[in-house]
Formats: C-alpha cells, structure tokens, sequence
C-alpha cells in the first residue's frame, strides 16, 4: 500500500463515489466505431487459408485441363466423337504474308487446344503426321509434329477425304482456301451401274469376237487402265504357249 | 408486478463476449459515469474526457474475451480507461521535468481538517500542472506505485516521486487558502 498522507487521503475519499453522466454522444461513438465485436486474428487467417486453398484448387484444375500430363494421351485426340470444339473465328489467309512458320512446340508441353487453334488459325496448312495424332497408344511426340505450309497449287491433290477424326474436330467452310475443305467427290449409285453394265456388255462382245476368231475391240474410255493390259496380255498368251509346245 | 432483476456483471460479460449489443448498452450505462470520473481526473475538459471514456469502452468491447473474472471487472475497466487518459495526453512533450531529489525535503504532513466538495476538489486538480496531476491521480487515488508510475510514463521513479511532492504542496496550499477564505467569509 502506498503511503498514506492527509492530502491523499482527502481526495481520495473525496473522489471516491464519484460519477459524472456523460452525453450521448459518447455512447453513439462507441456503438458506431467499437460496439461491435470484432473478429479475432484466428478467424481472419481461417478466412484467407480457404481463399488460397479454393483460389490454388481452381488453378491447379484450370490448368490440369489445359494441359495434359507427360507420358499422356490426350483424351481430345483420342476419344473419338467425345470432345465438342466450339467453332473458331477464322481469319483469312494469304499466301506469304506470314514470315514466321509456326514452331513445333516442346515435347508434352503444349496444350492441346493450342494445337488444334493453331492449326485452324493456319487454315491452308496441313499436318504433316497426322498418324501421330490418331495412334491411340502412343504419346503424342511434339517434336515430331509440325504445320507446313502448302502450296496453293497442290490443294486439289490433296486426299479427297479428311480423316474421320479431324471431321470431328475442324469444320473449315472455305474450299478455295483450306485443303482439308475441298469438296468431297460424292458417290453415285446409278454412274456405278451404268459403268458396271458398259462392262459386260463389253466383256460379251468380246467373248463372241474371240469364238468367232476376230480380232477385239480396244477398251473404251472410262474402262481402260488395267482392262487394257490384260487385253494385251491375253493376246500374246497363245504365242507363248506355241512357243513352250513347239519343242 | 413484475420484478426485472438486475443481471450480474458476469452475465452482461459473457453476452458482451457473444457481441451482444443490448448487453454493451448495459454495461456502458452501469460503468461509463464512473469512468468518466476517473478519465476527468486526467484531462483538462469535459470533452476531452469524454473522448477518452468512449476510447475506453471501444477498447473493452474489443478486447473482452480477455477479460478472464479472476478479478474485479470495475478494476479491469478502470484500468483500461487510465490508460487510455495516458494515451490521449501522452503526445504533450517534455511533459515531465526531472528534477533533484535534495528540493523535496521540506513538505512535511499537515492535517487536513475541513470537507470539500466533489467540485472543489476537482478544481484543485484541474489547477495542477499536467504533470502533477498525472502522477498525484496515479499515487494518490489509483493507488499504483513510483515503479508503476515510472514504466507507465517512461520517467525515472525519482522524477515521479517530485512530482507527487510538488503536487501535495500545491494541493496543499490551495487546500489551506480554502480554509482562510472560508475561515473569513
């Protein structure tokens, strides 16, 4: 205790008691500013530890699915007809005004919408292994895969069909610009069997000029190519008999 | 006839410690005459203590999870609110003057035999220099000691020693024209 003195003593009886009501506005402070309680640190850190934990799972997904993982087959690739591509905005392309050839990208490392964008964004280009992408038990080798440009000129000898599994993946529209796009030569029943019928005939006509010991008719066009080498062959079968009878 | 029993002050705590606002309200109204006594003692005006009394129980409703009863809560808040007084009249520099030990010498006790009002004595307190009045309300009616006083403050306990005398005799003086005036009225 401290030491005890009248002029101590006197206040401090003096005081004791003692109360002043204070304004309303003190009051009206406190209920704004502090009345309310406040969160401790505890729950603050709980609050940010679930922000980073959703904030890294949603990138770790989002980037899962863009990227595939080594030593991996692409499931857009090879799970034929599973894997709807939004049709892309194509731009125009012209021959020899991009300098720079797309690059093949690091092994395993390049997404497979990349890919797939990139070669669309290039229409006029061709893969130059398609293979590759369609083997569904090998990994893709990146190092192995490329655009290459194709000349203008070779478009119509491109193969009339596209591969089924790029049918599900691109939809170019442009026949005079995409080589994958150039219009399919449709089958046609009825040019099928008039073919087939100008065949017989001409096979009976034959037959009949042969029995009667004539000489045959040339294969009209449309007919020609192997027929025709047969014909010169069965013409010279006879000799080559005679010639292996005669000794 | 309903008869409302007045809650505890451990009830209005633990629903203070729930962020129970009607509960604030109530210990507000129960201690915040009480504090403002206190927080007068210490600052110049009304306002200013009034500012420090809403500081203190903005301080008590945010920290009284640590409240843990093993004392008295009225001591607690007290507490809560001299510290507060501090805070609010530490930024006055070269507030406390060090002075030498040999100067105290001569204050010797005299009874006080007259009774003064609450209002007189708070004048008195109120004439004192800011840093008597500091450290005599420390000593004198909070009851802390030099050592307190000097951690509290950041001065020697010497220094707070001068000042609790100069402050006696001060007060002491005042006290004793109370007495002559009185005395000839």
């Amino acid at each position: 205790m401290n030491e005890q003195h009248p002029i101590d003593n006197l206040f401090r009886q003096g005081f004791e008691g003692h109360e002043i009501k204070p304004s309303g506005a003190v009051w009206e402070r406190v209920s704004s500013a502090g009345g309310h309680k406040r969160r401790t640190n505890w729950q603050v850190y709980i609050a940010a530890a679930i922000t980073v934990t959703v904030a890294l799972g949603s990138y770790l997904n989002f980037s899962s699915r863009l990227y595939a993982p080594a030593g991996s087959v692409m499931p857009l690739l090879n799970e034929e007809g599973t894997t709807p591509i939004p049709r892309p905005t194509l731009q125009p392309y012209r021959h020899g005004e991009e300098s720079a050839q797309p690059t093949a990208p690091q092994k395993n490392t390049a997404p497979a919408e990349d890919v797939v964008e990139r070669a669309i964004r290039y229409g006029g280009y061709r893969f130059a292994r398609v293979e590759i992408l369609e083997a569904p038990d090998e990994p893709i080798a990146w190092e192995e895969f490329a655009l290459e440009p194709l000349d203008p000129a070779l478009w119509p000898l491109m193969p009339q069909k596209a591969s089924p599994r790029f049918r599900h993946v691109f939809e170019v529209t442009d026949p005079s610009r995409y080589a994958l796009e150039i219009p399919q030569k449709e089958e046609n029943p009825r040019e099928d069997a008039r073919y087939g019928k100008a065949l017989i005939n001409y096979a009976g006509t034959q037959l009949e000029k042969l029995v009667k010991g004539e000489s045959l008719d040339p294969l009209p066009l449309g007919l020609g190519g192997l027929f025709a080498q047969g014909e010169t062959g069965a013409q010279q079968l006879p000799e080559s008999e005679t010639e292996q009878q005669q000794p | 006839m309903i008869i409302q029993l007045q809650k505890t002050d451990d009830q209005l705590i633990s629903r203070c410690k729930r962020g129970d606002h009607g509960a604030q309200r109530e210990l507000y109204d129960r201690y915040a005459g009480k504090m403002l006594a206190v927080t007068r003692r210490y600052v110049k005006s009304l306002e200013d203590a009034e500012e420090v009394l809403s500081n203190t129980f903005i301080k008590l409703f945010e920290r009284i999870d640590q409240f843990r009863g093993e004392g008295s809560f009225e001591g607690w808040l007290r507490k809560i609110a001299v510290r507060e007084a501090l805070n609010f009249i530490r930024y006055k520099k070269n507030l406390f003057v060090e002075v030498e030990d040999e100067h105290l010498d001569y204050l010797h006790h005299q009874p006080v035999q007259s009774q003064f009002e609450v209002d007189e004595l708070m004048r008195m307190i109120e004439d004192l220099p800011l840093g008597y009045r500091t450290v005599f309300n420390l000593y004198a009616i909070e009851g802390y000691t030099h050592q307190d006083i000097s951690e509290m403050l950041g001065i020697s306990e010497g220094t707070s020693k001068s000042q609790l005398l100069k402050a006696r005799r001060q007060l002491q003086d005042k006290i004793q024209q109370q007495q002559y005036l009185t005395r000839h009225e």
